[in-house]
């Protein structure tokens, strides 16, 4: 028996150039098997990067060099600011690199030690002055993860929509950022809570993104910006429960 | 998060649902915001109000100073435009169009050479020029205020004004400056001032040629076709040996109804393979041209397969992705077109190209009746779409009610 002819689909697929580079084919287009594997590995790849930034805090927290980090950090802002915007600037660089998977692994990991170090002043802070914080906080952004993750799944919207709102909420934020730390001025629990709902857009925007349009190769950069979305997340959700127990 | 490179969604304008939610998310944040400000009002809280509203300014000095140093080396300008999305206002000096756009965060101004001499140095002068323009503006606030004033904290609006414009500049400064890619293709002033040292005499050469390779394109968008093939002649007979023009002459033949001169003149710039890539792919891009100049439906299937060898050879080519949707368009292969366009609309810098981008974008969401989204398209022409000719297509297509293609191809 020969094989059979392959439909007009997959000649178009085969003689589609978008196949590769920027324009590969989304994840969604695929059979549902190549789907749900793309899923499986985004998620596996998010939950085995949260897990890298819990242990690497812990050990961080029980090796004694949280102090000295905190320290070092809390006089520099502005250097930590610039070495943030750098570093995210080059990891997702990496991540998102379709050739190499090594630069892509490369460029989560980088990703994920910049969040490690700039979260170790408030979770110093969080672990002295607001016992239980933490835990509240991390549970807090799991159900509201769990929740927004379940929205999109559920509703199938594309969330991409998002992407303008967003872009603006993220520019006032950075300036806010910026005008806080050179004028000297607390960002109080407003900031946190609308950084908060920006942070929440974008986990239903990355998760409307994984579903839709990431290439299958993209599992890597689809878990970074996840796990981009989550950390920021966290992080002002936990500067919520700090300042409520000021 | 959308600010991370290589964001994978494509850019489509917004249903009306999704308009509403997107203005209550709106309101929500600047909701917190204004709370943020008056819970422990405090004067240093008005200065992120303050570097918002310097940026514009700014903006205009940043490109006056591209378009200023062009000039005084004797150079034109042919476009200052000023923002994003569609046009605000859109006026001519002289020789220069300048667009103010509705988004002013950034910008970019093209300038033309006159003269070859000194052309390295010149375009690094003119990446330069826009910086040190906003650095002017600096050491004039220094120099009004005094560093003592300007460094030290201060409860005084007017000193915080006078702050949050050194910080507005010092962030223009630094985004500028370093060296990275910017949407559409361009490159920021830093990364430009260090290409231009390496920048080739035919890179140059092909700047200064653009302004009359935008008006025969025009003229041919406009079906004029003998006119442009007129004007590409000239410009052949002013620039021998230009591969551009060359190009150019060949899809204006096609235009002119003179599809096999047009042909001819294709191959006899050499067969794609001698070329390196990029040059291949505009070689295979201006054959697809060439066939929808010539309204060839019979060849459209050739000229499908060039676009896509194109796309093939330079796939973060968001132009030749464009050619590549047309003519799928032009095929009838409208789910291919619908994501060949999307991925083209992606980063397209310059809005004239975005409104034909957004025009097929219309008509083929009106070919697979997906009349919402093809109205959606449509409603953001206005401002962006140059071309009264595609105007009018997507307007009759639009009034004519196509039914719905069936089926028969999955997106992808």
């Amino acid at each position: 028996m020969g094989h059979p002819k392959p439909s007009r689909e997959i000649e178009d697929f085969m003689n589609n150039p978008y196949q590769q580079g920027a324009f590969a084919r989304p994840a969604a287009t695929l059979a549902v098997d190549a789907r749900a594997r793309f899923i499986m590995r985004t998620y596996t790849h998010l939950i085995g990067a949260i897990f890298a930034f819990a242990a690497l805090e812990v050990a961080i927290f029980q090796s004694g060099l949280a102090l000295p980090i905190a320290q070092a950090l809390s006089g520099n802002w502005m250097l930590v600011f610039g070495a943030m915007m750098l570093t995210g600037w080059g990891a997702t660089h990496f991540a998102q690199s379709a050739k190499s998977v090594v630069a892509q692994y490369f460029g989560l990991g980088m990703y994920v030690l910049m969040q490690v170090i700039i979260f170790v002043p408030l979770l110093y802070i969080a672990n002295a002055s607001a016992p239980g914080a933490i835990e509240s906080a991390a549970m807090v952004t799991t159900l509201g993860f769990a929740g927004l993750t379940a929205v999109a799944f559920v509703t199938r919207k594309d969330f991409s929509f998002l992407k303008g709102i967003m872009f603006w909420g993220f520019i006032m934020a950075m300036v806010a950022i910026v005008a806080s730390m050179i004028f000297g001025f607390h960002l109080g629990t407003f900031f946190s809570v609308a950084m908060v709902g920006l942070a929440g857009a974008a986990i239903l925007y990355d998760t409307s993104n994984v579903l839709r349009h990431y290439p299958e190769n993209a599992h890597v950069a689809a878990a970074l910006a996840l796990f981009a979305s989550v950390a920021m997340m966290f992080y002002y959700v936990l500067r919520i429960f700090i300042s409520s127990r000021d | 998060m959308p600010l991370i490179e290589g964001d994978p969604a494509p850019s489509k304008p917004l249903s009306p649902s999704e308009r509403r939610v997107t203005y209550w998310f709106a309101a929500f944040f600047g909701l917190c915001c204004l709370g943020e400000l008056l819970s422990g009002y405090e004067p240093a809280k008005l200065t992120v109000l303050f570097i918002l509203l310097w940026w514009v300014p700014l903006l205009f000095v940043h490109e006056l100073g591209h378009a200023g140093m062009a000039k005084l080396l004797g150079w034109s300008v042919s476009d200052i435009v000023i923002g994003f999305g569609r046009d605000l206002w859109r006026f001519r000096i002289g020789n220069t169009q300048v667009r103010i756009k509705w988004v002013l965060m950034e910008g970019y101004v093209r300038p033309v050479p006159t003269e070859l001499a000194w052309g390295r140095l010149k375009m690094a002068l003119i990446f330069g020029a826009g910086p040190a323009a906003e650095a002017g503006v600096l050491a004039v606030l220094f120099g009004i205020y005094g560093s003592s004033v300007l460094l030290s904290s201060s409860a005084d609006i007017a000193v915080l004004a006078a702050q949050s414009l050194a910080v507005a500049i010092a962030i223009s400064l630094i985004s500028n400056l370093f060296p990275r890619g910017a949407p559409g293709g361009g490159v920021s002033d830093g990364l430009g001032m260090l290409l231009s040292w390496r920048i080739s005499t035919e890179a140059l050469e092909q700047m200064r040629l653009r302004p009359r390779l935008v008006e025969i394109a025009r003229l041919m968008d406009e079906d004029h076709g003998d006119q442009a093939l007129q004007l590409a002649e000239e410009t052949r007979l002013a620039f021998p040996d230009q591969f551009a023009v060359e190009l150019e002459y060949g899809i204006a033949l096609g235009a002119a109804g003179q599809l096999t001169e047009g042909m001819v003149q294709l191959e006899a710039i050499g067969p794609p393979e001698a070329h390196p890539p990029a040059t291949q792919a505009v070689l295979l891009e201006a054959a697809a041209l060439l066939v929808l100049a010539a309204d060839a439906d019979e060849l459209l299937p050739d000229a499908c397969d060039a676009a896509s060898q194109a796309v093939a050879l330079m796939p973060e080519d968001r132009f030749l992705a464009l050619t590549y949707g047309r003519v799928l368009f032009e095929s009838e292969r409208y789910p291919q077109a619908l994501r060949a366009l999307q991925g083209a609309l992606g980063h397209l810098g310059d809005t004239e190209v975005e409104g034909r981008c957004l025009a097929f974008l219309a008509m083929t969401c009106q070919h697979l009746g997906q009349k919402d989204e093809a109205e959606a398209y449509r409603q953001t022409l206005p401002g962006r779409l140059q071309s009264p000719s595609l105007q009018r297509r997507v307007d009759d297509l639009m009034a004519a009610d196509v039914p719905a293609e069936p089926p028969t191809e999955q997106a992808g």
